[in-house]
């Protein structure tokens, strides 16, 4: 299986999830399962089949997720309130034009309470800091219009201290550059129009040279492809204005060769198991590098490019040019 | 809760050595010859501290520990926001019970979040001992997909902070001054600044992280957490409330990891998580040197080990020239020369121009035809492609190129080219090779 993305078969794979909720697998990923809706649902946004999972249903989920103590929502019912299951629960209500159904005031309270005097945030109340939950706050207040209520500057001088001599950024100070924490600090700093803090030559070189001969991309020197740096690595660049720095026919057939031929979904390389996560890397890649067929994505906020423009919140980042055949 | 699950929470929260989940269903370990102290934890291996549980058994374990968990958090929730009059009368083994199916789920997957906040209830309400639940996270730590989670590395820094009085507040984190690189304060709970901790404490600790960072290449969060007990350490040793025979203790500390990180680079040349960690540590050196409260700072027995290993450029230099096919280590390699701290002038100016030699030489006709027969082709590739790029480096770094879309494509396909002399021209010239 190689030449094409095999949409239908995709669309079933992510309809097939959560079907059996007595398999240990279901189990064993709850504690994740709020963002595994949001990876579900966005992919099958960008291979425009939306309405493949009820809509009525998901927002029942989401909303069964809410952990009133907290003012945020778990990754399931009876977990606890997080940001990354906060984030995921705002972008999948936006895509359900449904954000009317939760108290939006008292989740950007909830956000806001987070941040550290350093400028960083917190996960939850417990205090695990790191650049991701940074990103998740900037992204789920401006999803709720409540941006103004940050401090912009306190928060892009957390993510300047995280700048490394490579260009990249960790998870917080002192952290190795990985490409996904790269991502998270560049589209933070986007949103917040900002992209003057970020050194676009030597990050751009870094960027670039994460990919490998196979065609696939890598989080960080000398660590193997895996197809969710297609969305690390390209959105990036995407955000930086840099995506023909990187050779795209063979980043397209490197994707498409990790797609699993029988029921469908896409792995994080060739042969290997595929699971809803790396399905969603995988399309918002292809999305980028301008695969026929697919609906635009935005790279900053991971979510279908219309409906971020319709609330005013695109920025100037460029993609390549879909192409209306292969 | 169930008799297995129990059993199983119960040699978890003993906080074991070390813990794995082994293949199969376990069946083939206990014979009715075997000896009682084996029998005594079947179906479980646990011998000389050490634990093995069946994979399969675990599996079917973790699905009975998620009702017991479900009820027992909802509880522990109800104890925080509502005063109960004797809240143990309502439910007397919540304690027990929240230890064992955690512990479980935890064993199974160490990435459930809510699982480890239970157990960080039952710290805050004085039922579960901090020092104990730090061994705890020990053995997780031992599970290869423990090691790698970040939820594990923050529990710890979280206890520690119950575990660990407070440094007596100065006005300004000398560390700060003297480096000007913000200090950790601030980051809230989720840093080890401002902690009083002591030669035995980071011997530990470093020893736990070293071990992680074995059991998981690359680990990301291990390395992370590595970094911020050097930060700590770095911290310590120029705080004003520090005694001299202390700062003597840390500073011998710093130097052994400091010498640990560089031992650790020559047996793990693919590790460039442990080679940025090395160019960190050495910056954090230069900050205890230039501080004015650290002894011998401007006396004649410099502070700093650089003296005793030589500049990180040639650490670096002298595994390239043995190793080229390792990407980590050319990336190293430009990193110790990119910033003046790590390069040693004028020794760093030597190593650059040998460095652009070496990698001439590398992509010569002659080196080429030597190659066909001796090095195998996916190493031959590597080198030039690392060679490829160091050489492209220097002209970027050098402004005799624009950083631009053609030069970046132009690189990539110099450096994926088979056998065939490349020179710095090549990588200039517009129009050559592009077929």
């Amino acid at each position: 299986m190689g030449s094409t993305l095999e949409i239908p078969l995709h669309v079933k794979y992510i309809q097939s999830l959560g079907e059996n909720k007595d398999d240990l697998v279901y189990h064993l990923t709850a504690h994740l399962r709020m963002n595994a809706v949001y990876w579900g649902l966005t992919a099958l946004c960008v291979m425009n089949h939306k309405d493949a999972l009820k809509r009525d249903e998901m927002i029942d989920f989401v909303m069964s997720c809410w952990d009133d103590e907290a003012g945020g929502f778990g990754a399931s019912p009876d977990h606890d309130a997080h940001l990354l299951s906060t984030l995921s629960a705002i972008q999948i209500l936006v895509m359900q034009d449904a954000l009317d159904r939760i108290d939006i005031p008292r989740v950007a309270k909830y956000i806001l309470s987070l941040q550290q005097p350093s400028g960083v945030f917190a996960g939850d109340a417990f205090g695990e800091i790191d650049t991701r939950f940074l990103y998740c706050a900037v992204n789920a207040l401006s999803l709720l219009g409540y941006l103004h209520e940050l401090d912009v500057e306190k928060t892009v001088g957390y993510i300047r201290r995280c700048r490394n001599f490579d260009g990249g950024f960790g998870a917080r100070e002192g952290a190795e550059s990985h490409a996904a924490q790269v991502w998270v600090c560049v589209a933070a700093l986007a949103i917040l129009d900002k992209l003057d803090e970020v050194d676009v030559e030597t990050l751009g070189w870094w960027l670039a040279e994460r990919q490998l001969p196979n065609g696939g991309l890598n989080g960080r020197p000398e660590k193997l492809e895996d197809v969710c740096y297609s969305h690390w690595v390209l959105s990036s660049m995407s955000i930086l204005k840099k995506v023909h720095w990187i050779n795209a026919d063979k980043l397209i057939a490197f994707i498409l060769s990790a797609q699993a031929p029988e029921h469908g979904g896409i792995a994080d390389r060739p042969g290997n198991q595929p699971d809803v996560f790396h399905t969603l890397f995988g399309v918002a890649g292809l999305s980028l590098l301008g695969y026929p067929g697919l609906e635009d994505l935005d790279p900053i906020y991971c979510m279908p490019a219309h409906l971020i423009e319709s609330k005013g919140l695109r920025k100037d980042w460029q993609a390549l040019p879909r192409k209306t055949s292969l | 809760m169930h008799e297995l699950v129990a059993k199983l929470g119960d040699l978890l929260n003993r906080a074991p050595a070390s813990v794995e989940l082994l293949p199969g269903d376990g069946s083939e370990w206990f014979t009715e010859d075997s000896p009682q102290e084996i029998l005594h934890y079947a179906p479980f291996l646990f011998v000389e501290g050490n634990l093995g549980v069946p994979h399969k058994l675990a599996y079917k374990l973790y699905l009975q520990s998620v009702p017991t968990f479900q009820e027992c958090r909802a509880r522990l929730r109800l104890r925080r926001s509502v005063s109960l009059p004797d809240p143990d009368a309502e439910y007397p083994t919540l304690t027990d019970d929240t230890l064992a199916s955690s512990a479980v789920l935890l064993l199974v997957n160490p990435a459930h979040q809510s699982a480890l906040n239970a157990r960080k209830r039952l710290v805050q309400l004085g039922t579960l001992d901090a020092s104990h639940e730090l061994r705890f996270v020990s053995a997780l730590l031992t599970l290869r997909d423990g090691a790698k989670q970040s939820i594990l590395w923050h529990h710890r820094r979280w206890l520690l902070r119950r575990l660990h009085p407070p440094l007596p507040a100065s006005r300004e984190d000398p560390h700060t001054a003297a480096t000007g690189v913000s200090g950790p304060q601030g980051d809230g709970a989720d840093s080890l600044g401002g902690l009083c901790l002591d030669e035995g404490w980071f011997r530990t600790e470093f020893g736990v992280v070293s071990q992680a960072c074995e059991v998981y290449p690359r680990n990301y969060h291990a390395w992370t957490h590595r970094y911020l007990c050097a930060q700590a350490l770095a911290t310590l040793c120029t705080h004003p409330s520090t005694s001299q025979a202390q700062r003597a203790a840390l500073t011998e500390v710093l130097r052994e990891e400091t010498a640990r990180a560089r031992e650790w680079i020559d047996r793990h040349v693919s590790d460039y998580s442990a080679m940025q960690y090395a160019c960190r540590l050495r910056l954090l050196w230069g900050g205890l040197r230039s501080s004015p409260d650290v002894p011998g700072s401007h006396a004649a027995q410099p502070m700093d080990e650089a003296s005793a290993d030589g500049p990180l450029a040639e650490h670096a230099w002298a595994l390239v020239k043995a190793y080229p096919a390792h990407e980590s280590l050319w990336l190293y390699l430009r990193g110790a020369l990119d910033i003046p701290a790590l390069s040693g002038l004028p020794i760093g100016q030597s190593i650059y121009a040998h460095a652009q030699e070496y990698a001439e030489r590398l992509l010569s006709e002659e080196t080429a035809r030597d190659d066909a027969s001796s090095v195998s082709p996916t190493d031959g590739a590597l080198v030039r492609n690392h060679a490829v790029r160091l050489l492209a480096w220097v002209l970027w770094k050098e402004k005799k190129v624009q950083l631009e879309g053609r030069f970046v494509r132009r690189v990539a396909l110099l450096a994926g080219t088979p056998s065939k002399g490349i020179t710095r021209v090549d990588l200039l010239d517009d129009t050559a090779h592009m077929s």
